[in-house]
């Protein structure tokens, strides 16, 4: 049995980027845009498979050596070959990983264990890099056992859109993970959708759809396979990027609810904000703001549950760029 | 006038390669966002002044408290040059109307404080502004300059915007003729900005206002554009921006109810703890202004910059 989730939201991460010296020449690679603010919101469980598999500390660098296809793990100078050895540790540890029940995972970029893509693989007459697109070893393995998880490395996580995006992922992640827990029901999986409805067609407007339907014929489903493919379809939708025209989009939306409550200056006010958003002259925060003084005002309850309007603590600062 | 807002940069940051080794210090905001909202005037004073490319490296010595600009190597003494070039360019510029100058950092003629200041004597090197840069600030004081280095830094880079386009406004001003009536709205609409960065300088400007009279419009002016420039360079802070936000709160004490105004006010503690930008209070604000109609409020600067000045602040 799986422990309780917490209110935490557990993330895995490669440990050096937690700042753990781990890395082959002893030093970490502290990423302070994963361990600063978003730290305080999450708890990350830091692994290191390169130590996992005994490969010690401090020790020989590893590369990727083969074809893109089919490569192996061996040390740069003495070509020591950590393959079996990884993939035996790794069998052994992602079973305990399941237990913990990640929502996400970050990891090192370019790593040859951990890197989630854009690795170098080297041929075996050795010279420069025959790939560039290799997937390290553990994050492999990761990614083929938890094929939903939302997944990231370092690097990336620097882009402003593609770090909103993997945060709105993990949010949903758990909290996908907490309706599980607490005894999943037709009625509480309606609920799930209904709030998430907003964020999901700000990412992925098909799915939103699809998403809907699956709900719809629900009653008709065996509940383990419904609540299977809705994950599914959830986490594919979710992994599309939110853009400035499906937001526009969900917030056109959004106003429609308002067509009865505000008055023609308020209506006029709000669109005038949507435009600008569209515009790029002011961020999402801007209409958003201002919606939700709406929603308290005029107290519309199907509105304030949208994890789109508020989903994200508001110090991640997520919506603050135009 | 024309419309469109000049700023001068130092070439080698727009990415001309003009540097004594023949490179660029392009500074992606500078060319990618910044060159979308005004017009660059680049200019390049060690080529402007006869050195070419690739060339000696320069560097300012202080020789009795005069600052000379000698090349490297050579000793070629390069001060008069640069200084006759200068004044010319400088006249140039004053007609251009530019609002602003984006420096190189470090560059013994460009830097804006941050060039090195030989002595002649063996006593330590000191840090003090390019000789171009020098020149540049005496000719026009109210200029606003920064490094292409601090506009990395959010803070220094609104600071820096919202100079360009209140001397923008300025000269829009000024070129209308030296009228007390369009001086007392000019500081109207800039009122909360001014107050923003400087709640002393509000004052003064404030007290200095009061005692124009019909006679005395030229010095007004002088001593207003002087103190007004000289506030905008302090940094706008959280706290002086809560000071801002809930001082505009007050104009709707009578329009909201209990629970309108701890939304609002929670929306200021939020931004001042850091949790929320300062957009989210100013977006409730503005529509506050816009339902109760409070024209003083709307036609706020802070409030409500110009399209450009909008786009610039929010983007990064």
């Amino acid at each position: 049995m799986s422990e309780p989730i917490r209110e935490r939201i557990r993330i895995g991460i490669s440990a050096c980027l937690a700042g753990q010296k781990v890395r082959y020449d002893g030093t970490n690679a502290k990423a302070e845009h994963l361990t600063g603010v978003l730290a305080d919101h999450l708890e990350l469980v830091p692994v290191c498979p390169e130590v996992g598999c005994g490969m010690g500390v401090p020790r020989e660098a590893v590369r990727l050596v083969g074809t893109l296809e089919d490569n192996r793990l061996k040390g740069r100078q003495t070509g020591t070959d950590w393959t079996d050895a990884m993939r035996a540790w790794a069998e052994s540890f992602l079973p305990e990983l399941e237990k913990v029940r990640l929502c996400g995972f970050i990891f090192k970029a370019k790593s040859p264990s951990s890197g989630m893509g854009r690795v170098k693989v080297y041929a075996e007459s050795g010279g420069q890099p025959a790939s560039y697109a290799g997937v390290g070893l553990f994050a492999a393995m990761v990614m083929a056992r938890f094929p939903l998880l939302p997944v990231e490395d370092d690097g990336r996580l620097h882009d402003v859109g593609l770090r909103a995006n993997f945060i709105e992922r993990i949010f949903t992640e758990h909290r996908w993970h907490v309706f599980l827990e607490n005894g999943p029901t037709m009625k509480g999986l309606i609920d799930f959708h209904t709030r998430h409805k907003m964020l999901v067609r700000a990412h992925d407007v098909t799915g939103y759809r699809e998403l809907g339907k699956l709900v719809a014929e629900g009653k008709r489903l065996n509940q383990d396979d419904l609540l299977r493919r809705y994950h599914e379809r959830l986490a594919r939708a979710m992994a599309l990027k939110s853009t400035t025209r499906k937001n526009v989009d969900v917030l056109m939306h959004i106003l429609g609810y308002f067509k009865k409550l505000l008055g023609p200056d308020e209506k006029r006010e709000c669109l005038e904000l949507i435009e600008h958003y569209r515009n790029g002259f002011v961020p999402l925060i801007v209409p958003v703001t201002l919606f939700n003084h709406f929603i308290r005002k005029y107290d519309v309850s199907y509105l304030r549950g949208q994890y789109y309007l508020n989903p994200h603590p508001l110090d991640l600062k997520l919506r603050n760029h135009a | 006038m024309s419309d469109s807002i000049k700023i001068g940069v130092s070439a080698c940051v727009a990415g001309e390669k003009v540097r004594f080794d023949h490179t660029h210090r392009r500074n992606a905001y500078l060319t990618e966002t910044l060159a979308k909202h005004v017009e660059f005037v680049p200019i390049c004073p060690e080529i402007a002044c006869g050195m070419g490319i690739p060339r000696e490296l320069l560097r300012q010595v202080d020789c009795a408290g005069e600052i000379r600009l000698i090349a490297y190597e050579s000793g070629k003494d390069l001060t008069a040059k640069m200084t006759k070039w200068a004044r010319r360019v400088l006249k140039g510029l004053d007609k251009e109307g530019i609002c602003g100058f984006v420096l190189r950092v470090h560059s013994p003629s460009c830097a804006v404080s941050k060039a090195k200041i030989h002595s002649t004597d063996g006593s330590p090197q000191r840090l003090g502004p390019g000789f171009f840069t020098r020149l540049l600030q005496e000719n026009d004081p109210l200029l606003p300059v920064v490094s292409s280095e601090a506009l990395q830094n959010a803070i220094l880079r609104e600071n820096f915007i919202r100079r360009v386009f209140v001397l923008h406004r300025w000269r829009a001003l000024t070129a209308r003729g030296l009228s007390i009536g369009n001086l007392v709205d000019f500081h109207t609409r800039h009122k909360m900005l001014i107050r923003a960065h400087d709640l002393r300088g509000y004052r003064e400007l404030g007290h200095l206002l009061g005692e124009s009279t019909l006679h005395n419009a030229e010095t007004i002016f002088d001593a207003y554009g002087t103190l007004l420039f000289k506030s905008m360079t302090l940094k706008s802070t959280p706290s002086k921006n809560r000071d801002v936000l809930s001082h505009a709160a007050g104009y709707f004490k009578k329009d909201l109810d209990a629970e309108d105004k701890r939304e609002l006010h929670a929306m200021i503690t939020a931004y001042a703890k850091g949790k929320a930008p300062l957009l989210v209070p100013i977006t409730l604000l503005n529509h506050y202004a816009r339902k109760f109609r409070r024209p003083y409020l709307t036609q706020q600067y802070y409030l409500n910059p110009e399209p450009a000045e909008l786009k610039l602040l929010n983007h990064v």
